[in-house]
Formats: structure tokens, sequence, C-alpha cells
């Protein structure tokens, strides 16, 4: 719902006026979704590529085609084509796990600031956990601008 | 001709405002974002992609 709905009208009503920076941290949950790991990693090597929002909407929107395979590499390189990336550096980023290291950063940060599901977000600072509709963002949002 | 001149100092002035306000960016602790730096909200959106 987020991605696909939320997202969208933030990006358009807040990011692209300059009001809202919207940072995304990996936080991948290993023991319930094998496959995020790698996915996480893709989409950071695609960003070494200045990609990693095109990869990151890839990743959401053909969720339903890489989430059960056991090795999801041979989709994540047809993504990396998609978007026109080097195909061939991209897949070696992904197989020696060049990015592994800022996802496993990633996760000591949540862990850090003690977020348990995802997606939680932060909104200056404020918690917010679970997806929520573009109202509820707004509400916060319009809050924080007015301080 | 200086009022070309001005509207064409007027167009490239609003297109690197509209280039900053959509743009993104790497933040020191290697998270992607998007929008302005400087922007007077920050969502951090924590998330797996599956």
């Amino acid at each position: 719902m987020h991605v696909r709905e939320t997202f969208p009208k933030i990006k358009s009503e807040y990011i692209d006026k300059g009001l809202v920076r919207y940072q995304f941290i990996n936080m991948p949950l290993r023991s319930i979704h094998p496959a995020a790991q790698k996915a996480a990693e893709a989409a950071l090597c695609a960003g070494k590529q200045g990609k990693f929002w095109e990869m990151h909407d890839l990743l959401f929107e053909r969720q339903r085609e890489w989430a059960t395979q056991v090795s999801p590499l041979k989709t994540f390189e047809k993504y990396a084509g998609e978007i026109m990336l080097n195909v061939e550096k991209f897949s070696k980023c992904v197989q020696d796990g060049e990015t592994a290291l800022q996802v496993q950063n990633d996760l000591a940060e949540a862990a850090r600031r003690g977020v348990m599901a995802t997606p939680t977000f932060f909104i200056n600072g404020r918690k917010l956990e679970g997806a929520y509709p573009y109202e509820t963002f707004k509400a916060l949002i319009e809050e924080e601008l007015r301080k | 001709m200086r009022k070309a001149l001005f509207f064409v100092l007027l167009l490239i002035a609003g297109a690197c405002l509209n280039l900053s306000h959509s743009s993104g960016g790497l933040s020191p602790e290697g998270h992607y974002y998007l929008g302005r730096e400087h922007a007077k909200v920050l969502i951090e959106e924590y998330s797996d992609f599956q």
C-alpha cells in the first residue's frame, strides 16, 4: 500500500516541492523473508550506478516474481538490464556482497533506534510504525512544516 | 534584446530551482534519499523489499 498509494502522493506534494527529504534505510527481515537481504544488496548495487530508486521501484512492483526464489540473482540481473545498468558490474557487486556491509550497518542502526517491524517511519524523529494512509503522513508533515 | 536575455535567465533560474527540488543523493551514512538535502522535514523509512 505504501509504495503504490501513499509514497507517490508524498513525492508529488512534498518531496518534489523541496519540502521533504525522504530517506530509505534497509531493514531486511531475514528470518521470515529469505530473499530480502539480497534484494537490499541489489538495490544498493544499483545505487552504485546511480539507479537505486529505479531498482527500488522494480523490486517492490515485482515482489511476487522474486520473493520465493531460492537464488533471485538472475531475476535481479534482468531488472538491472531493464533499467540500463551495466549488468556485469551489477552482477559482480551482488555476487561479491559488495554492499552487504552497508545493509549490516542499516540493520544495526534500525536496532539502535528500536525499529522492530517494517515499514517503520520517522518524521523529523517522530516514530510511526506500520503502513498508514497518505492523510496520516500529510497531517504529520504539515505539523512539522508549521513549526 | 535585454528583455529576451532577462527571460532566458529567468528560465535557467527556474530550471535550477526545479532541479534542486527533485534532486536526491546518498547521505554520509550511506542512505539513498530523494528531495532537497536541507528540506524542513525528514522522513526516514525502514523497510525491506519483501
